[in-house]
């Protein structure tokens, strides 16, 4: 009896762990076509820094070092590829995303649903917070990418 | 009455069949652990390893797979022992009573180490409070962790050959 009562309460508590790193999982996920937006406006603002230094570089040398084929070359930068790269993460979200929040969501449910079921639970809070914050995480996702401010 | 709980951690108390719901109050835990007729309060405190149960292939297996090929699943306690110590306390104490647990076993010294103790001035009794050594779940962990190492690397090699065929 003793048992079998202590093999369900590891066995939902074991259960709520997992789902949630699942759940956090696919929160950060949903992010991607943010996170990889917010990469690419790095990269422009990296390589106008990254410009900045040539063009110091070049005055310092009075414009000596353009008559070399070599450094003229650095002055060629193309972002294209990175943007490409970002364009077609952000189409294929277009499926990806509604099918990682349903899934969010489900797990989510699940987890509340045990976590409250189990009124002997003594780590309840911790888990609703977790819960409720990659819940937040999703749904922040979800507006950035349907509002198409990215 | 309430029994103040010390660095509980995976151990659970018991009151008869009835496992005893851990309440928190200003960041300690507790019991409200039923005084008997004759005045005693009668509680154990059980800690089982996940992998002690008969039917733990199954458990592991299921937590495998909805833990994406055990990758998400939390790890199984290292710590592989049991303890079923029984504990029974006078419950007409007027000061605050607490137990608290302890997580170490010295395997080294012949000296065991108790995992409960209860507070000073506690008329308490203590009947087996050291851990016991659970060579099954120990070795059940080894086997999981090497199966689950290598139905990975299957499930890798199973997708690679699928992309490429």
């Amino acid at each position: 009896m003793k048992e079998k009562l202590l093999q369900v309460t590891q066995f939902k508590d074991r259960l709520c762990r997992t789902l949630l790193r699942v759940n956090w999982m696919i929160a950060v996920a949903a992010m991607l076509p943010v996170l990889f937006k917010i990469f690419v406006g790095v990269a422009f603002i990296g390589t106008a820094l990254y410009l900045l230094i040539l063009i110091a570089a070049t005055m310092i040398t009075l414009g000596l070092l353009l008559l070399n084929d070599s450094f003229r070359a650095l002055y060629r930068v193309d972002l294209n590829g990175l943007q490409e790269v970002s364009d077609q993460i952000v189409e294929a979200y277009r499926i990806l995303l509604p099918t990682l929040a349903g899934i969010c969501v489900a797990l989510s449910a699940i987890v509340l649903f045990v976590v409250f079921r189990n009124q002997d639970e003594a780590r309840k809070t911790g888990k609703i917070v977790s819960v409720s914050l990659s819940v937040l995480v999703l749904l922040t996702a979800l507006l950035l990418y349907y509002s198409k401010i990215i | 009455m309430k029994i103040y709980l010390i660095n509980r951690a995976d151990i659970f108390l018991f009151a008869g069949d009835k496992k005893l719901k851990i309440e928190r109050e200003n960041g300690r835990e507790y019991i409200d652990a039923p005084v008997l007729p004759d005045g005693k309060i009668v509680l154990q405190a059980i800690r089982k390893p996940e992998l002690s149960y008969r039917n733990w292939w199954l458990y592991s297996a299921f937590f495998w797979i909805i833990g994406l090929l055990g990758l998400f699943t939390p790890r199984y306690s290292r710590f592989d022992y049991a303890l079923d110590c029984g504990i029974t306390l006078d419950g007409g104490q007027t000061q605050d009573v607490w137990l608290r647990f302890n997580h170490f076993a010295n395997r080294k010294n012949a000296i065991p180490v108790a995992a409960v103790t209860v507070s000073e001035g506690t008329v308490a009794q203590l009947e087996n409070a050291v851990y016991m050594y659970d060579k099954v779940s120990a070795r059940r962990r080894k086997v999981y962790k090497l199966i689950s190492w290598l139905m990975r690397i299957a499930v890798i090699a199973a997708v690679c050959l699928i992309i490429i065929l």
